[in-house]
């Protein structure tokens, strides 16, 4: 399996390659146990009916909601970090990044300082004028999802719009295409990798949102009880159903990875 | 100035004397250039040592960069002038321009590739693809119309780089190291054919290049970039200094 070290001097040791056996069994144990728990024949009936049924629904709506309004938002944000020089450019950047590594409760207790109806920051005001309540709504658990997802958004465009080679814009103004012209034609059409990527690496992340989602969203059922959070309460109550979306949420994963290959992974091989 | 869907631009129409007015400095990074630069109907080569500043001449002239003191005249017409705050970006001004190693767009065939400019002047698609159509039979390369790109050697993108640079008749015409990318064989050919293409055309033409052949054959005279100490080169007396 292994192929023959030609080049003496980096070749591996003996104990790195069980390090590297231990790590991939530790990965795969849980993927394995899991499919060996799903029970194949009612997978269909278990996700399309009942609280498996509505959760899936409401995931689905409110992921796809969110990584919309992650794209819209952090293609103009990708963009300017990527190409305008600014002071204070890496303290932007790594604002930015913070949800990638915040726990996500604690994203969802600062969702609640900012939206929250009765204390946050700007939640009564939005109450008050417009009558919208973002807590405990579809529309908040809209909210929770894009404050995890737009970070990786933002990463993959910035760094596709980073790996363009100016040359392609600049040779396509000197051929008489105006700026908004070359943004549509030309920087959109070589970023259009990165933006994949970045769109189904935002759309997984959305899709398995759990922590700020309960705890800003709260875990309503119909409402704002997603996927993830009907796993774990179905986990005690009905775990067949739990397994099977549980496989249907990993299905999803596996297929969002094979979508960016070639754009992240696996580009050198 | 670029003729938007005026068809005329695209015909020959033997214009008289072009001429380039450049005097004025820009600052890149640790570079300063300094330009004193009158050209006319002609082919001029650009020559001078890896990061004197001729790439950053060439974007200057097309448009890419702003200057910071000085004016830019082409053909009686300002289009820069840091005193009276004018400044013409490349979409508008109507240049033609090569770069080093080919730029074609990759997800472009090559017909698609030099009906772009065409299609920029407000033509669609269906006309500029048979302007482009035409123009390769012309140039004898129509049989690489359908290909893409990464499917063509380095001497082919070239030549469609250049059909396509030259396709909307520019009033001026910047080529940066056009053959250097390409080996020995390649570069004799499309050198012989680049200087009837040029020939052809009105305006003025800055090639810059390493290669003597290339200035002997190719150019009418050269403007050396250098260093501080005022030279001259070339049998005529234009002087570039670059501190």
């Amino acid at each position: 399996m292994i192929a023959r070290e030609r080049r003496v001097g980096t070749e591996t040791p003996k104990f790195v390659l069980v390090g590297a056996s231990l790590a991939l069994l530790f990965l795969s144990l849980p993927l394995v146990g899991l499919l060996k728990r799903v029970a194949w024949s009612g997978v269909f009936a278990s996700v399309t009916s009942g609280p498996a049924s509505e959760a899936l629904r409401l995931s689905l709506i409110t992921s796809l909601f969110a990584t919309a309004i992650a794209l819209l938002l952090g293609l103009p944000l990708a963009w300017v970090l990527a190409r305008i020089d600014f002071h204070g450019r890496s303290l932007v950047r790594a604002l930015v990044m913070l949800p990638m590594v915040l726990p996500p409760v604690v994203g969802g207790v600062a969702l609640l300082g900012a939206y929250g109806k009765s204390h946050g920051l700007i939640g009564g005001l939005l109450y008050d004028v417009f009558g919208l309540q973002l807590t405990f709504s579809p529309l908040g658990v809209v909210i929770a999802e894009t404050f995890v997802a737009l970070p990786f958004l933002v990463m993959a465009v910035e760094s596709g719009l980073r790996s363009i080679d100016p040359r392609f814009e600049e040779s396509a103004a000197t051929m008489g295409s105006g700026p908004s012209e070359r943004f549509w034609k030309v920087t959109l059409r070589l970023l259009a990798p990165s933006l994949i990527a970045g769109v189904a690496v935002a759309w997984a992340r959305a899709l398995g949102e759990f922590g700020a989602t309960i705890t800003f969203a709260g875990n309503i059922e119909g409402r704002t009880q997603t996927t993830p959070l009907a796993v774990y309460l179905l986990l005690e109550s009905d775990p067949e159903a739990a397994y099977a979306l549980s496989f249907v949420l990993l299905a999803v994963c596996v297929a969002v990875l094979i979508s960016m290959r070639g754009s992240w992974m696996g580009r050198r091989s | 100035m670029r003729c938007g869907t005026d068809i005329h631009a695209w015909k020959l129409d033997g214009e008289a004397l072009v001429s380039v007015v450049l005097k004025g400095s820009v600052r890149q990074g640790r570079l300063i250039l300094d330009m004193d630069i009158v050209a006319e109907d002609e082919i001029v080569a650009i020559s001078g040592v890896n990061g004197i500043g001729k790439t950053t001449f060439l974007k200057l002239l097309a448009g890419l960069l702003p200057l910071d003191t000085g004016i830019l005249q082409v053909n009686g017409i300002v289009l820069d002038d840091v005193d009276n705050q004018i400044f013409v970006p490349a979409h508008l001004r109507n240049v033609g321009m090569v770069f080093q190693d080919n730029v074609l767009l990759p997800f472009l065939s090559a017909i698609d590739n030099v009906a772009y400019p065409i299609m920029a002047t407000g033509i669609r698609r269906q006309q500029a693809r048979q302007y482009a159509r035409d123009a390769m039979g012309q140039h004898g390369i129509i049989h690489l119309a359908e290909m893409k790109p990464i499917q063509l050697s380095g001497g082919q993108q070239q030549r469609v780089a250049l059909v396509r640079a030259l396709i909307n008749r520019p009033q001026m015409v910047l080529l940066d190291e056009p053959l250097s990318a390409l080996d020995a064989d390649a570069r004799r050919e499309v050198r012989a054919w680049l200087t009837v293409q040029l020939r052809s055309l009105p305006g003025t033409k800055f090639v810059v290049t390493h290669d003597r052949v290339d200035i002997a054959e190719l150019c009418d005279r050269e403007i050396a970039f250098m260093q501080p100490q005022t030279q001259l080169t070339g049998n005529e007396t234009q002087t570039t200094i670059v501190r």
